[in-house]
């Protein structure tokens, strides 16, 4: 009985790949590329952050420029309340009486407000 | 006041009691928030010394230098309103320029750069104080330290 | 009996209560600014300075560059209260 054998030089070779051309660059190229903007980037970056800093000790200098003066300020208004306390106490109590054994000067947590307010 | 600061405040007390008349007088000074960071280099230039006196008095008295430091309180206070005096005389135009600008701006200095030029060489020229910026490590540009051309606010057109 | 401008009605009033919104909204803010621009991302040392500039000039935005402070001044520094909780 004749038997199916392979044809006479073989079979002809099977079509897998697809025959598309590839487009654009090589990959490695894109990815040089890549590198490149981020290395700009990190680049300016770093001048930026620089420059932040000084915007921020330029911004800071200014305040201690002027935090003296803001707190002189503060301090004698602070200074006229604490004795405009002491004159009253003395209206009051006649003698002059200390809440703290202390000669320190405490900023007040506890004040005595007029009882009607007029707002 | 004491050091918390309040939360829930409902009322504010106001005493106008003056100080007491042994104590020297000394005027206020009347610039508010924006005029004060404009001009406060030219401050920190002339009043280093008064600056400096005040807070070394205030920290060698812990705790109750309010009372003692009145003193030194004074002197740095004349000294910057003669400093906010003398920039009004000799340089309004400029100064007003720059803290109206800083006024738009959110107070953010690098936003006025051109009206800070203007005014820092007026006040150069006039009154002799000069903006430095202690510590600043960019060398650039002479006045400011901030590099001569800076990334912030490239685009703003209130730059150079 | 299609109008053509009936669709564009809906269109018409989506573009004005927008409008009524954004504009009003910029209205009200400039009017609280006092014609300048808004303060932001402020802190406490910001917050404070307003209130300074406030006893100053009267007005929130009032900026004024006089080196003695008006008549009364030094008097009219407000502490804040809160009543006691216990």
């Amino acid at each position: 009985m004749p038997q199916d054998m392979p044809p006479v030089g073989g079979y002809s070779p099977v079509q897998y790949k697809r025959n598309i051309p590839a487009r654009g660059f090589r990959p490695v190229h894109y990815l040089i590329g890549m590198h490149l903007v981020m290395a700009f980037g990190y680049y300016k970056l770093f001048y930026a952050v620089r420059e932040q800093h000084e915007l921020a000790r330029e911004k800071l200098w200014g305040r201690l420029h002027i935090l003296p003066l803001l707190q002189a300020e503060e301090d004698r208004d602070q200074a006229r309340r604490y004795y405009a306390d002491k004159a009253r106490e003395k209206e009051l109590f006649g003698t002059d009486n200390k809440v703290y054994h202390s000669d320190r000067f405490v900023r007040p947590t506890f004040m005595y407000t007029p009882s009607k307010v007029t707002q | 006041m004491s050091r918390r600061e309040p939360q829930f405040s409902q009322q504010t007390l106001i005493d106008t009691t003056p100080m007491p008349a042994e104590i020297p007088k000394v005027q206020e000074i009347g610039a508010t928030s924006a005029p004060l960071t404009s001009a406060a280099y030219f401050i920190g230039d002339r009043c280093q010394a008064y600056n400096d006196d005040f807070m070394k008095c205030k920290a060698e008295s812990n705790g109750r230098g309010e009372l003692e430091c009145l003193k030194e309180g004074r002197k740095v206070t004349r000294c910057a309103a003669s400093v906010i005096k003398d920039i009004n005389t000799h340089c309004l135009t400029q100064f007003t320029a720059h803290w109206e600008c800083l006024e738009n701006w959110n107070h953010r200095l690098w936003e006025c750069r051109k009206a800070e030029s203007d005014l820092n060489a007026c006040v150069f020229d006039k009154l002799g104080l000069k903006k430095t910026i202690p510590g600043a490590v960019e060398p650039p540009r002479p006045t400011t330290r901030i590099p001569q051309y800076p990334i912030y606010a490239a685009n703003t057109p209130n730059l150079r | 009996m299609g109008v053509p401008f009936e669709a564009l009605l809906p269109f018409g009033i989506i573009i004005g209560c927008f409008g009524a919104g954004g504009y009003g909204l910029m209205a009200v803010k400039n009017w609280t600014n006092e014609g300048k621009r808004a303060r932001w991302n402020r802190d406490v040392w910001d917050r404070v300075m307003m209130e300074r500039d406030m006893r100053l000039t009267g007005t929130a935005r009032g900026q004024s560059c006089n080196h003695e402070a008006p008549p009364g001044f030094e008097l009219s520094n407000p502490w804040k209260l809160e009543k006691r909780i216990f």
